[in-house]
């Protein structure tokens, strides 16, 4: 049956290859598209499963960075970080990086062995002061190196430029384009120019708490404290915080999700067209095959594992398209305050190619059963 | 030329297919269309924002009105300048404004981060598209605030008289405010002096200014910015403002028709299928019609024009899908949000226009190849089948 459903194929070479080509294309969006949320959630899953808390003051002029020292204070906390976040860019405002300045804590917060980094990876941040931590996919975009010297500038000031040395490069599953630096050279480059201190001035404070089942303690703790004070504070898992930070993209995930299923329709469509009229054109076979005495069941298996064929080609060629033009993973720019990144991983490109080949099967199904109606006698009167 | 009306009757003999076919047009022009609504709707609401004759003042080389800082001394200077208009009581048309920004959504996990504006009472002479719904303007030493249209219908629970804690006080909702439907109603505004005071701002100093500018004196204003060095400012009309801050729509059309095109391709494709079906089914007739005289030229044109009447059938279903979608599901009323700004979905003429044109375009290189297909096949062979 299969030597004889690919001889079919091949009868009308130029249709199968035109309907495994719109699959493949279909494929190749849709394994796009919904690798956009997928990456996304992959980064909040991962934030979930550490001990870390974001205290921001959304609703205030500022977050001061002594709040750090209450909190350190309270119970359950084992380290507290101010950093501060820049928008600054590359070369061009064409390429916004979102840069955070650290404080020495910073490696109390976060651990080596949390990214996957050597050892005191974290600590050589201290060394000097123009060290950076960089995320791998950030430094493959601009093609960086470790100990190579980059530029990023204020946006709307070129005389506001800082200069940095990537030290660490961080592994792309957790944080594929931070980029982390020593936040004393943004504040004394702010005061020098602009003559303001910021000092005192945090974008948000990272906790650290010391077991899970503490956490939603240390985060009432921490609210209440700075309750009616000049910032009240409002602190989310960290988890929450990039979630949160998500959901200021508005109704991209919806968008994503809609243009995904009106892609499948269209798979459905044209894969349905293209296997009714295969169908239609092999009637007297169809006829001949039942009067030799192959079931009806043989006949919808040969007809359906064509329709799989076809759907099974051009979906493992649109899946795999997207897999290696994508696989490395890209940012988004400055979307989502940095954490903006997209990456077609294994599972997403298999599950693309398992909803592409489902939906040029279910294509196949009205037709097939159409043939099977088909009375052989009925048929050959048409052939005859 | 074979006459339109063998194409019709040959759609309507395999009407199935031909209606498949164009329904895969049709989800790619509807793609399309919905696109283009929310890109349009996105870019007027931006573009409605920017004031006739109204110029933005920022400080030099500042992209946005947050990162820019005007001082004391520069607006002293400005107010003298003879090119800004003035009202009845000669006072110059000019509002100094603060911005801070805050999250309002009510929901710790979602962030609606919107700007609350600081004016003075000025600011209602500068910005004249702009009125009172309900309640009323924001009063200096009361902590009040005016929520914008949209704002309010996206935030009920931001209703006039309600209070909301921001920074060092607790402020009331006095009214709310209209303003064409642009950007300013995804704003909330309030008492320059109030907020000023609140975030105990220690230089006098505000983020930008916006002025009516008398006609025909912008390149005398512009030139006097330029010369003295007391002025580090940088002066453009709202709409080129505006018009500037829609750019980043400009990335999600490119977006969209990236996936729109991906699309077009695979419906190409499929209309391929179809056109190369009807010619090999059509053998004889292509033989009769050649037969009877008519040339290569003519049965070439006939099949381009019979997968056109497909594709552009497509594209007016798919149009008619988009306008009932958006009706069925309330997309005219529903407020979309991309980054600070709400905006609606406004399915418009270049929608519909570029849905057509998409349309047409899938019908011409879906029935390209298999028309030159038809074109060449001989007549001997063809009549010989028969």
């Amino acid at each position: 049956m299969l030597v004889i459903a690919i001889r079919n194929l091949r009868r009308q070479l130029r249709r199968t290859i035109l309907t495994a080509l719109t699959v493949a294309l279909a494929t190749f969006i849709f394994t796009i598209l919904v690798s956009v949320p997928a990456s996304m959630d992959r980064i909040i899953d991962d934030a979930a499963k550490g001990l870390r808390l974001i205290v921001t003051a959304p609703n205030a002029y500022k977050l001061p960075v002594r709040y750090r020292e209450a909190i350190k204070g309270l119970p359950h906390v084992t380290a507290c970080a101010a950093e501060i976040q820049w928008g600054a860019i590359y070369q061009d405002l064409r390429d916004p990086i979102i840069a955070f300045g650290v404080d020495s804590d910073v490696g109390l917060v976060y651990s080596d062995a949390e990214y996957q980094l050597p050892p005191d990876a974290i600590e050589t941040l201290s060394h000097d002061r123009r060290n950076a931590m960089i995320g791998s996919v950030l430094m493959r975009e601009h093609k960086w190196h470790l100990g190579q010297q980059i530029m990023l500038r204020n946006p709307g000031d070129p005389n506001l430029t800082l200069t940095f040395i990537p030290v660490v490069e961080v592994p792309a599953k957790h944080a594929p384009n931070a980029f982390i630096f020593r936040r004393e050279l943004l504040d004394e480059a702010v005061k020098k120019r602009y003559g303001v201190d910021i000092t005192d001035r945090a974008s948000f404070l990272a906790v650290r708490v010391d077991r899970p089942e503490n956490i939603s303690l240390v985060i009432d703790e921490i609210d209440s404290r700075f309750h009616n004070s000049e910032a009240e504070t409002e602190t989310l898992t960290e988890s929450d915080a990039i979630a949160n930070g998500m959901s200021a993209l508005g109704n991209v995930r919806g968008i994503i999700y809609s243009l995904c299923a009106v892609v499948l329709m269209t798979v459905l469509l044209v894969a349905a067209n293209s296997l009714a009229m295969m169908v239609r054109e092999r009637v007297s076979e169809v006829a001949v095959m039942r009067a030799l005495g192959f079931g009806r069941g043989h006949v919808a298996i040969m007809l359906l594992g064509e329709a799989a064929m076809i759907g099974g080609i051009g979906a493992a060629a649109g899946a795999a398209m997207a897999r290696v033009l994508f696989g490395g993973g890209i940012t988004l720019g400055a979307v989502v305050g940095g954490a903006g990144y997209m990456e077609v991983r294994p599972e997403v490109a298999l599950e693309g190619f398992i909803v592409a080949v489902a939906i040029t099967f279910l294509s196949a199904a009205i037709p097939v059963i159409g043939a099977l109606r088909i009375r052989p006698a009925l048929a050959f009167r048409q052939v005859v | 030329m074979i006459p339109i009306r063998y194409n019709l009757r040959s759609l309507m003999v395999r009407r199935v297919t031909s209606a498949m076919t164009a329904m895969g047009v049709a989800l790619v022009v509807m793609i399309l269309f919905i696109l283009f609504g929310f890109i349009g709707g996105l870019q007027r609401t931006l573009l409605m924002a920017g004031g006739t004759g109204n110029w933005i003042v920022l400080s030099k080389g500042a992209p946005a009105e947050g990162a820019s800082g005007i001082g004391h001394e520069a607006l002293n200077l400005l107010r003298v300048r003879p090119e800004i208009a003035t009202d009845d009581s000669g006072a110059p048309l000019m509002s100094p404004e603060l911005i801070a920004g805050l999250n309002i959504a009510p929901d710790k996990r979602r962030r609606q981060f919107t700007y609350l504006r600081g004016v003075r009472p000025i600011a209602h002479e500068v910005h004249r598209n702009m009125r009172l719904v309900n309640g009323h303007w924001p009063i200096r030493g009361h902590s009040e605030w005016v929520i914008g249209q949209k704002l309010a219908a996206r935030f009920p629970s931001l209703a006039p008289g309600t209070t909301f804690h921001y920074g060092r006080r607790t402020w009331t909702i006095a009214g709310v405010f209209s303003d064409r439907d642009s950007a300013r109603e995804s704003e909330m505004w309030t008492d320059f002096d109030d907020l000023n005071e609140d975030a105990q701002i220690k230089e006098s100093r505000c983020n930008s200014v916006r002025l009516v500018m008398r006609p025909g004196m912008a390149a005398s204003f512009k030139q006097a910015l330029a010369k003295d060095p007391r002025l580090p400012l940088d002066a453009v009309t709202e709409a080129d403002f505006y018009a500037d801050q829609a750019k980043f729509a400009d990335n999600l059309r490119s977006l969209g028709l990236v996936v729109a095109i991906t699309l077009a391709i695979g419906a190409v494709f499929g209309g391929m299928n179809t056109m190369y079906a009807a010619v090999a089914r059509r053998g004889r007739e292509l033989g009769v019609l050649r037969a009877l005289g008519f040339d290569r030229s003519s049965v070439l044109l006939s099949f381009v024009l019979e997968s056109l009447i497909i594709g552009l059938a497509g594209g007016a279903a798919g149009e008619a899908l988009a306008l009932a979608i958006g009706y069925a599901i309330g997309l005219n009323s529903r407020q979309m949000s991309v980054g600070t700004f709400l905006f609606s979905y406004r399915p418009n003429a270049t929608a519909a226009a570029a849905g057509i044109a998409m349309a047409a375009i899938i019908g011409v290189l879906g029935g390209l190849m298999p028309a030159w297909r038809a074109a060449r096949i001989g007549v001997i062979d063809s009549l010989r089948e028969a």
